[in-house]
């Protein structure tokens, strides 16, 4: 895989909207509980040239103006939604994180929303409530910000997953989502916020050992994720019965499924990516390694894919690898990578920054968080993010218009 | 326990200026007697037997055998873990996909897959003392039979001191001088990352006040009402000797640098991972550099969040095998057994890992693994053990040796007898062993 710098990304850092993502579905997404992408897809949806959810990489002069003007476009929608739904932030506050830190109990990580500027500076508090005896770990956000999904393990009691509503500030009531006596985790959302996906260990009525399970908020109800049979067939469920299937993230629109795929046997862990509508996998040539490759995080437009992997093209330890569902090629971006450990990718909405864990001798403790543009190229200070302890699962969310 | 007078010394990072004189002189003393005493430790057992170094790395909480060196990737559904199994340097042999690096340096290494006792509690001492019940650590006894020849205390444990896999503050210390007393506990350094550790106990020759050049004259006198009070003792000669050396081991620059890993180069200490597993290889490498004898690399302080105690309730379960544990020992082991090896250092070095015992061969309701001594994994290199074996062998489900069990105080002789000590001509080590014998395929 070549080592390249990423260069290029529009400012805004947005490919063009995906058709889906209206404005009043990224404003109402949980409560609304918009389309089932994910047990019953749709049509699918006419290749929009650039456009987030599709694998054919826009060629000719008119990508990048063609990438700026969506770019603005999906700005200023986002911002609509933001003043009507989003806790109020301070007008510095262009990026919001959420870390699981051990920095205040060494047995049971926390939840921390950091507040950050988008240049240097920020503030720490936590994301809610702290309950004793709980670990709450692998947050995600919702596409506008509002909700954060987690995995929450009580002591004692097999992992559960959580919803907080930062605007109501309460846990949301989600009957069924947590009905199995097995551990579930590493949740996300998907298809703008209606649904709710997750591993799952031998979850009753699942295939066997880790499969994806999805939730629809609006009709609270589990369902599976499944790929669309051939016309008069039965969907396919994407997991499987002797496979591990962890990490899911979805894209915006909820149309690409990426996760970590152990399939038995002698074979090691991979990524794979899944065309939820067009009910195939897409290639990702230069994605896998022979090695462990894992943990991988879509931005919301499906343009970009996040995955820490242990192959033996990088720094050195795992990495961080950035790919190009557009162009089919894996990116390197310079400044994240060492001969330490690099995992737990995420991106923003637009791609344009990451956070990931990582371990460096000038660190503040052991695992700390780090903020990246990938625009800029430039890693972002972070002041009063990491603590001595571990810091590690970010998730990110840009606050929109800014 | 010997004592100085009534010189008090102030505590720094767990340790004092006055516990390592203590330890500094009253063990030198000991290894000085034992070695009269027998007439040396080393006898011939059919061939010469070359006194070498060890690095013990203790994996505290119990690694689970699945995920690092006995994968079993064709278990049934319950048994097998989530992640694959790589092929290795070694043809044949595959170990978890979650040590790639270890993986490559397969050749350099023995793995025991039939290690087996009974105790499945981390209060567990059977890995570290060679027996279950002992309390006298490898480590004395090691130091005690093949005493350090130069000013370096001849046995180190690097990190916390806190029992085997318990919280910090609820639990009595890891088996440590045991049955041979104070001179042989181990010199703890708890943190060697260079940010927090204080070795201002080796800073006496740079800033030495009058006001500590009085204590240490203090100290002189108080050694020498000592040496008035055992003037009987035929050792005597000796005394002076040791006194010098415990005085040295506190003065001594080379002794100060050895425990210095920030006098490495940072794409060194970056080898070896920026983490305190990482940078504990690393200063076990300088120290037996140095000359000491026997260091133990603890992993972690506490079982809790950062241990090998990968249970799933209350704690991320399998993740943090994926995310936290695999990488830190991959990237930290592989450093340092390639370091040693780059140095010419390997064929002197025994290094050792282990933990209490292994996980459950059933994945429990969390989605990890429970404690199970029945069947785990041990790792042998260095120090003459042939590469790339694998001795023993777990049943198809990883529940019990299949076949070669061994037992911890086989396991124990046989870093005792790659550490040169005679395990079956000296007497002195036949109680920390049972009587066992080194494990055949390794000696």
């Amino acid at each position: 895989m070549a080592a390249k710098t990423l260069r290029g990304l529009p400012l805004c850092g947005a490919p063009p909207p995906h058709p889906a993502l209206k404005e009043s579905a990224a404003r109402d997404a949980l409560a609304s509980a918009p389309s089932s992408a994910l047990r019953a897809p749709s049509p699918p949806q006419p290749s929009p040239g650039a456009g987030s959810a599709s694998i054919v990489g826009e060629k000719g002069s008119g990508r990048l103006l063609s990438q700026i003007v969506a770019s603005l476009l999906l700005c200023l929608m986002a911002s609509s939604a933001s003043a009507a739904d989003l806790p109020a932030s301070p007008s510095n506050v262009a990026l919001r994180l959420v870390v699981s830190s051990y920095r205040s109990r060494v047995q049971h990580p926390e939840l921390y929303v950091y507040e950050h500027d988008g240049v240097g500076s920020g503030t720490l508090k936590p994301a809610f409530p702290s309950v004793n005896k709980r670990s709450d770990h692998h947050p995600a956000f919702s596409v506008d910000g509002r909700y954060l999904v987690y995995a929450s393990e009580p002591e004692g009691a097999p992992s559960t997953i959580g919803v907080w509503d930062f605007q109501e500030s309460k846990l949301l009531e989600l009957p069924g989502l947590n009905d199995s006596p097995h551990a579930q985790g590493n949740p996300v959302f998907g298809g703008l916020g209606g649904r709710i996906v997750f591993d799952a260990w031998l979850r009753p009525g699942q295939p066997g050992r880790w499969d994806l399970v999805g939730y629809d908020i609006a009709a609270k109800k589990v369902e599976p994720v499944v790929l669309p049979g051939s016309p008069g067939s039965a969907p396919v469920l994407v997991s499987t019965s002797k496979g591990d299937e962890r990490s899911p993230s979805i894209t915006a629109d909820g149309r690409l499924l990426a996760f970590a795929h152990w399939s038995g046997g002698t074979t090691g862990t991979d990524v794979r990516v899944i065309d939820l509508v067009a009910g195939r996998e897409v290639d990702t040539p230069g994605l896998n390694s022979d090695r462990f490759d894992g943990e991988p995080s879509f931005s919301d437009d499906g343009r970009w894919l996040a995955i820490a992997t242990d192959d033996d093209v990088g720094e050195g330890g795992r990495d961080v690898l950035l790919y190009d569902m557009e162009g089919r090629r894996p990116v390197r971006p310079e400044g994240v990578n060492t001969a330490g450990q690099e995992q737990s990718p995420a991106l923003s909405a637009d791609g344009r920054y990451l956070v990931w864990v990582a371990e460096r001798l000038e660190g503040e403790g052991e695992r700390d968080v780090y903020l990246f543009d990938i625009a800029a190229e430039k890693r972002l200070e972070t002041p009063g993010l990491n603590s001595p302890r571990d810091e590690m699962d970010p998730a990110i969310w840009r606050v929109t218009g800014r | 326990m010997l004592r100085l007078g009534s010189f008090t010394g102030h505590d720094c990072s767990g340790w004092s200026r006055r516990s390592l004189l203590q330890v500094g002189l009253a063990g030198a003393l000991e290894y000085g007697s034992g070695g009269i005493l027998t007439g040396g430790a080393l006898r011939a057992e059919g061939e010469a037997l070359r006194p070498n170094n060890c690095i013990f790395i203790f994996l505290t909480g119990g690694p689970s055998h699945f995920e690092t060196f006995d994968p079993k990737p064709e278990a049934p559904d319950a048994v097998r873990g989530p992640y694959g199994a790589i092929s290795t340097s070694v043809p044949g042999t595959r170990f978890c996909e979650l040590l790639p690096r270890t993986s490559k340096i397969a050749h350099h290494f023995a793995v025991v897959r039939s290690l087996s006792h009974s105790n499945a509690g981390h209060n567990s001492t059977a890995m570290a003392a060679g027996f279950e019940g002992g309390n006298t650590h490898l480590g004395a006894v090691a130091a005690k039979l093949q005493p350090s020849t130069g000013v370096m205390p001849p046995f180190v444990h690097v990190g916390s001191r806190i029992g085997n896999g318990s919280i910090e503050g609820s639990a009595s210390d890891m088996a440590g001088g045991g049955t041979l007393g104070t001179p042989f506990e181990p010199l703890v350094v708890r943190d060697p990352t260079g940010k927090k550790v204080d070795l201002k106990e080796f800073s006496l020759q740079p800033d030495l006040t009058a006001d500590r050049f009085g204590h240490r004259r203090e100290l002189l006198a108080s050694v020498d009402r000592w040496r008035e009070a055992v003037s009987t003792n035929t050792n005597l000669d000796k005394v002076g000797e040791n006194y010098r050396r415990a005085i040295d081991l506190l003065t001594s620059s080379r002794v100060r640098e050895a425990f210095d890993v920030t006098r490495e180069q940072e794409r060194t200490r970056m080898r070896y991972g920026a983490n305190f597993f990482g940078q504990s290889c690393l200063m076990a490498r300088r120290l037996v550099e140095a000359g000491t004898r026997f260091v133990q690399v603890k992993w972690y302080d506490c079982v809790a969040f950062d241990a090998w105690d990968v249970h799933g309730a209350e704690l991320p379960g399998m993740s943090r095998m994926e995310q936290q544990l695999c990488p830190r020992f991959d990237q930290g082991f592989s450093a340092l057994i390639e370091d040693l090896h780059d140095r010419g250092l390997l064929a002197t070095t025994l290094v050792v890992v282990v933990g209490e015992f292994g996980r459950t061969p059933q994945i429990n309701r969390f989605g990890a693994r429970d404690h199970w001594p029945y069947a785990f994994s041990g790792v042998l290199a260095g120090a003459g053990v042939p590469g790339g074996q694998i001795v023993g062998a777990s049943d198809a489900k990883g529940a019990y040796p299949a076949h070669r069990p061994v037992k911890p105080e086989e396991f124990a002789a046989t870093i005792y007898r790659r550490m040169g000590i005679d395990v079956v001509g000296d007497l002195r080590v036949r109680p920390f062993i049972k009587d066992a014998t080194p494990i055949g395929e390794l000696v």
